[in-house]
């Protein structure tokens, strides 16, 4: 008996809500229309790894996948019940709390959509020390290096591969918990004494105009 | 003396045309257009509006953004170089908030530019101030103004207040 079919007519968390305590990899490929491939290894509830043509995921990137097959409007599956081999790169992450996890995020992603930064706002790390939960954790650990500086929606999801609404919307997440704030980018500027004077002598301008009107 | 470029910027109502004419000593060119959408009124701004102000001898070009986002390319070309941002947001249209912030927060993080928030139609008894539009902003009080877009002297006070900011230099009338 052989599990098989489209993520058009099952979607994923039916589909993994199905498998429940099942052990066996799970094959998804053409998602969305696009040549692509990946393989789901569950072991009795839990699922262990993940991987694509490029290799093991590491958890922000297997999260995205699991978003993108959430979502996916097409994509063919197939399941093979088998002792799945010990990945290299373990996620173990009990099926339940994923399909929470992604179904929370598919619905945050909708509901949040007209309050997310415009993909060129520069965000920069604003606090340290906030605690924060899966996935925030994993994306902040990955996007820090680059929000020291100053980074875009844009240049986070080119740099870390992400799909560019799941980084806004892990900005917008990292910035109402204040972990990171826009960059004001006057701030970043050295000041030119030539254009203080000048700011002065027009400051100076407005004052005597204010006063006479 | 070359010209100095000041922007207005804000969503579609916050005051903008009527700030630039409080301010400017020459008509207001405008681009005004039936509006294709319901934005609440019947007319709006859909390339820039246009006056000049002049400080010192100093020219400046004062310039108004559209307030409607399909015409937010506009943004950038207009606050390239400039002098100063004031932002506008009417205070009685909450609606309107992260819309504003969300122009803001794309100029200001791009662009080196001072700027300042302006809170209109503070002459209405049902308005945000600008303390509690500052909380919503996340930016220090003294960078949000609370104005009457109408009136020459509030719109000057919006500008005093960002140079006061870029200089360090504090008012010392009574606003």
């Amino acid at each position: 008996m052989a599990i098989f079919g489209d993520l058009q007519d099952m979607p994923l968390v039916d589909l993994l809500s199905m498998l429940g305590r099942r052990s066996g990899l799970l094959d998804v490929w053409d998602v969305g229309g696009k040549r692509n491939r990946y393989i789901l290894a569950l072991d009795r509830g839990n699922l262990l790894w993940m991987k694509d043509e490029g290799g093991y995921l590491d958890p922000l990137k297997a999260r995205s996948t699991l978003l993108e097959l959430a979502s996916a409007g097409r994509g063919a599956f197939e399941f093979t019940p088998i002792e799945p081999p010990k990945g290299s790169s373990l996620l173990n992450w009990p099926i339940e709390r994923v399909l929470l996890s992604v179904t929370t995020i598919h619905d945050e992603l909708a509901s949040y959509n007209s309050l997310l930064p415009d993909p060129k706002t520069r965000f920069q790390v604003a606090a340290l020390e906030v605690w924060l939960e899966e996935p925030l954790y994993s994306f902040w650990e990955r996007a820090k290096p680059l929000l020291q500086t100053g980074a875009s929606a844009e240049d986070l999801a080119s740099r870390l591969r992400l799909p560019l609404d799941e980084v806004r919307y892990y900005l917008h997440k990292l910035r109402l918990v204040g972990k990171v704030a826009p960059v004001r980018a006057y701030e970043e500027t050295r000041k030119d004494e030539e254009k203080q004077g000048l700011f002065r002598r027009l400051l100076a301008a407005l004052r005597v105009r204010r006063g006479g009107r | 003396m070359k010209p100095l470029k000041l922007v207005v910027s804000g969503p579609v109502g916050a005051g903008k045309t009527t700030f630039i004419s409080s301010l400017s000593e020459i008509p207001v060119v405008e681009t005004d257009e039936l509006a294709s959408e319901d934005i609440g009124k019947e007319r709006t701004t859909v390339a820039l509006d246009f006056g000049l102000l002049t400080l010192d001898g100093v020219p400046i070009h004062l310039f108004g953004t559209p307030g409607q986002e399909r015409f937010d390319f506009v943004w950038d070309i207009l606050v390239e170089g400039a002098l100063g941002l004031v932002l506008l947001v009417a205070g009685d249209s909450p609606k309107d908030f992260p819309k504003a912030r969300h122009i803001l927060e794309y100029l200001t993080s791009r662009h080196p530019v001072p700027f300042v928030v302006g809170v209109t139609r503070q002459d209405l008894p049902r308005v945000w101030t600008p303390e509690d539009v500052a909380d919503y902003f996340g930016l220090p009080h003294e960078q949000v103004v609370g104005l009457n877009a109408t009136s020459p002297t509030s719109s000057t006070l919006a500008l005093i207040r960002m140079l006061e900011l870029v200089t360090g230099e504090k008012w010392q009338g009574v606003y």
